[in-house]
């Protein structure tokens, strides 16, 4: 680390010692000094365009703008004198000519930046005589976003927010000077998956969302910390509810370790189902064909009872749970327990990507890398994943990374928004991924310059591998090309998708991985190394709390039970009599899995929490309705381990119940001795029992969450390199790289690369 | 917004830059370190093409330059001598910035205007001639001044700007044109 510089100024009279290269703008916020901004915004480099942020500094002729001018030694800065008040005042002025001053119709009046410095720095009274500029309202830009062109101060922060952080296609300036106005290149509506973005950062009520328009004032909105459930990032976000009641909008909760203090509108506009008329209000018992309403009283006794009968005719091992990756850790780890503490089988899983041959208890440890990382890496290799698709905001932090001079490489199909960045690219066909990680690990092998590689049979078998890759053919150069990138970087951050280990063709990719991370020395570096991107927002909390049959609670040993896809009836006919099933929703995936749907239905008892009507609960006995995450209180692990924290903005909906308190209910009649009930004291307990979430609680997670403590402690040197990677890897004559292969011809054909 | 979609409609229409043009841009970029940077000049070679810049063009010069579309609109729109749409046979350019506008341009374009019984930016029926505003010309000492395409004329008061536009409305070549 380079040391860090400091330059000695004062501000307002107040000594203030400043990092060299910040701006007067950031020395002042440092010291806690005010000064407003609109075109400038703390994510984007100054702009100098709207001229608030004028402030007086001695020595000089004239105001100077606070967010362009660097500190300098021994400066003199002024934000309350009167030049630098009146400065202020005049750019007030000048702002607000053409703006129609429609406060008590904006959606944004009462939180508009506008609206509070006109009362703060602005004169009472105008002075503008002449005709404003009249130009149509609510002007639809795109499906998201309306344009009211008379409020905006063109301070360019929504045009820049897609030239500078989305580096695509987005907001631009048509005409000039008086002329101008916001607008999209001719015939192109604005879509941007980022879109919402640009609301949030329109300091006017110029850009504002359709699906907000004229639904609440911002001082009827109760504000509620949340985590987004769209995705597995988990951008903090806020639950805006109306009056306390009705949800209107979900806002950014700026974490600068995960979101950077952006939503992809997935998330921003995902909220419609909290309260969809469509959700299940009330329990339901099936009655020959039909499910028929029930009470809780009813439906508890009815599946205890069926439940404790089933136990006694076939044993404990008749049944089983799957849970869906969207719940919340305290509600995992309830429900693992009751499976295995109270009825008393390990026949528990969840959909997941499978980790190979990768042993439970290595999968944490291995899994370094950061979302924030990924800042500090200088090479960023995609493998088989698309995040532009799936976890959007890593799209974002991936385009600031190669902005600050990282390199790209995507192995696997085209991903739209990212090829264009690639330094290299290897087009192969999805289940091709890993004989790509391979053929590059052979070539690290080969050139000598592979770390950690200790057993002689696998380098025997790197070495015989190598022997077999045809070297003269395009896709061997961009092999050689990556080597190359691997071996000059220092960190790097390898993500891959979950589920790509599921494409036929990459069985043991995650070891391959690992593989390739050690021998570029990368394996186990706090912040960069091997990143899973998983599906959902508690995909990490539903392995680390032990849905799987394989391990428990914090991947601790246990004895095995049936999978998923046996529980699913993999071998024929379900062995089970009795499934709970926990927001999951596994009928949807019997055909990708390749099972019939007759297997589960000689299930005696199926019980399913959820939130709406979903196939597998057409199919269910007992189907309780349980609350969305916005009607409790909890915590999710996100793609990257991180621990953050969800709060209840609103009453679960009527008919309806957390699943934590379902479980609980479940757990008591089942003859538990149930002490803790809220999730607070779940947590506690998680944090008591599971080493990987020690000492973590709910008062130490705070507002932006904490990575679980292996991440936070991960250290390369006291990295024990395991046996495990040390086997010799898999032989793949059948996928080899650059031979000639038909699916990887077409591969390479439909992303538009000559094999020359 | 009417008039603005109706605009649209002209620019949307099917355009394509010539194999000639895209030539003469790919030779255009090769003097530039960054190929970004020819985009003004490479507008030009655009509009000679078309007499304006399209839409589809504009799209298509955004690839060869490997920058946004949103890029080449931004520049397009920014610059005045950029024609948006399609213009005159004979396109009488009135200078409006200062020294011009002192010296009554604002007037002139009036004048012409109602002369031609256009609008601004608006051919005329016959196709011969439209009339725009644009920026100084360097020309302030012989203030207002305009351009016929790329002649200058100099200090041109109303009788003489009627004279200019009766001539260019049945003319067939520029007859202002100094070799």
């Amino acid at each position: 680390m380079a040391e860090v510089e400091y330059v000695n100024l004062s501000i307002n009279g107040q000594a203030i010692q400043g990092r060299k290269g910040q701006t007067i703008w950031q020395a002042a916020k440092d010291a806690g000094i005010f000064i407003p901004i609109y075109c400038y915004h703390p994510k984007m480099p100054p702009l100098g365009a709207c001229r608030i942020c004028l402030v007086e500094v001695e020595k000089t002729p004239k105001p100077q703008a606070a967010c362009t001018t660097a500190i300098a030694e021994g400066m003199v800065v002024r934000t309350e004198s009167i030049i630098a008040e009146k400065a202020r005042g005049g750019v007030m002025e000048f702002l607000l000519i053409n703006h129609p001053l429609d406060c008590p119709i904006c959606d944004k009046g009462g939180e508009c930046d506008l609206q509070n410095y006109a009362v703060d720095f602005g004169q009472s009274t105008g002075r503008f005589q002449e005709e404003k500029r009249h130009l149509g309202k609510a002007l639809e830009l795109g499906p998201t976003i309306a344009l009211d062109r008379e409020r905006c101060i063109m301070c360019q922060r929504c045009v820049r927010f897609g030239s500078e952080i989305v580096q695509d296609e987005g907001l631009i300036i048509l005409e000039r000077g008086a002329e101008s106005e916001i607008g999209t290149f001719p015939g192109k509506p604005y879509i941007s998956q980022f879109s919402g973005n640009v609301t949030e950062i329109c300091p006017v009520g110029a850009l504002t969302s359709r699906t907000y328009r004229f639904k609440a004032r911002p001082w009827e909105l109760k504000h509620t910390p949340s985590v987004c459930t769209h995705c597995s990032v988990g951008c903090n976000i806020e639950v805006d509810t109306r009056l306390g009641r009705e949800v209107v909008r979900f806002m950014s909760r700026t974490n600068d370790a995960v979101d950077d203090g952006w939503l992809c509108d997935k998330g921003r506009y995902g909220y419609g189902f909290i309260q969809s008329e469509q959700r299940l209000r009330t329990p339901l018992i099936r009655k020959g064909a039909s499910l028929v309403p029930a009470t809780w009283a009813e439906a508890f006794d009815f599946i205890i009872t069926r439940l404790n009968e089933i136990k006694g005719q076939y044993g404990s091992q008749a049944i089983g749970g799957i849970a869906g990756t969207h719940s919340t850790n305290e509600e995992l780890y309830l429900f693992q327990k009751l499976l295995r503490g109270l009825v008393g089988t390990n026949n528990i899983d969840h959909k997941h990507g499978s980790f190979g041959s990768v042993p439970g208890a290595a999968i944490p440890a291995i899994h370094t890398a950061t979302i924030e990382g990924l800042e500090t890496a200088k090479l960023i290799v995609l493998v088989g994943a698309n995040p532009s698709a799936r976890q959007p905001i890593v799209e974002l932090r991936i385009k600031k990374a190669l902005k600050a001079g990282a390199k790209l490489a995507i192995i696997g199909p085209s991903i739209k928004a990212l090829d264009r960045f690639a330094a290299v690219r290897l087009p192969v066909a999805l289940g091709q991924v890993e004989a790509a990680l391979h053929a590059s690990l052979a070539l690290l092998s080969k050139n000598g310059t592979a770390k950690g590689l200790q057993s002689e049979a696998l380098k025997n078998s790197l070495n015989e591998a190598y022997n077999s890759y045809d070297a003269g053919t395009g896709l061997s150069a961009e092999v050689q090309t990556l080597v190359g990138l691997l071996e000059g970087a220092e960190r790097v951050t390898f993500l891959y998708d979950e589920l790509t280990p599921d494409v036929k063709g990459n069985q043991d990719l995650v070891a391959t991985l690992a593989r390739l991370a050690l021998a570029t020395g990368q394996l186990g570096l706090p912040g960069v190394g091997i990143g899973r991107l998983v599906e959902d927002n508690n995909s990490w909390g539903a392995l680390d709390m032990g849905i799987t049959p394989a391990f428990g609670p914090g991947y601790s040993q246990t004895t095995a039970g049936l999978s998923y896809a046996e529980m699913l009836g993999a071998n024929g006919q379900t062995p089970l009599k009795a499934l709970l099933v926990l927001g999951a929703n596994p009928v949807s995936h019997l055909q990708e899995l390749g099972l019939s749907g007759d297997a589960i239905t000689n299930l005696e008892l199926l019980v399913v929490q959820e939130l709406f009507m979903s196939e597998t609960a057409e199919r269910a006995h007992v189907v309780l309705p349980s609350a969305s995450f916005a009607e409790k209180d909890g915590t999710f692990t996100n793609t990257e381990g991180r621990v953050q924290q969800i709060a209840a903005a609103i009453q679960p909906l009527q008919g309806t119940a957390p699943d934590a308190a379902i479980l609980l209910e479940l757990a008591g009649r089942l003859g538990a001795d149930v002490k803790t009930r809220n999730s607070q004291g779940l947590f506690e307990e998680i944090a008591r029992t599971t080493q990987l979430y020690k000492g973590l609680s709910f008062n130490n997670l705070g507002q932006e969450g904490m990575l679980r403590p292996l991440e936070r402690e991960a250290q390369a040197e006291n990295l024990q390199i395991p046996d495990w990677l040390q086997n010799a890897t898999r032989p793949q004559p059948e996928v080899l790289i650059g031979t000639a292969n038909a699916e990887l011809e077409q591969a390479l054909e439909a992303s538009g690369k000559a094999q020359s | 917004m009417i008039e603005k979609m109706d605009k649209l409609e002209i620019r949307s229409q099917e355009y394509k830059l010539s194999e000639a043009t895209r030539q003469e841009i790919v030779e255009l970029v090769k003097k530039y370190p960054s190929s970004r940077s020819a985009i003004l000049p490479a507008l030009h070679i655009v509009q000679a093409q078309f007499g304006f810049v399209p839409v589809e063009p504009m799209a298509e010069l955004a690839e060869m330059l490997g920058i946004l579309k949103g890029d080449v609109e931004q520049v397009v729109t920014f610059y005045r001598m950029y024609n948006q749409n399609p213009v005159g046979k004979f396109h009488v350019k009135i200078c409006d910035s200062i020294s011009c506008y002192l010296r009554g341009s604002d007037e002139l374009i009036q004048h012409g205007l109602q002369r031609l019984g256009t609008r601004l930016n608006e051919v005329s029926g016959d196709g011969q001639v439209s009339i725009s505003k644009i920026e100084c010309l360097a020309a302030c000492g012989a203030a207002p001044c305009l351009q016929v395409n790329d002649e200058y004329m100099y200090n041109v008061q109303p009788e003489q700007l009627d004279e200019i536009l009766d001539t260019l409305k049945t003319a067939k070549e520029n007859p202002y044109y100094i070799p």
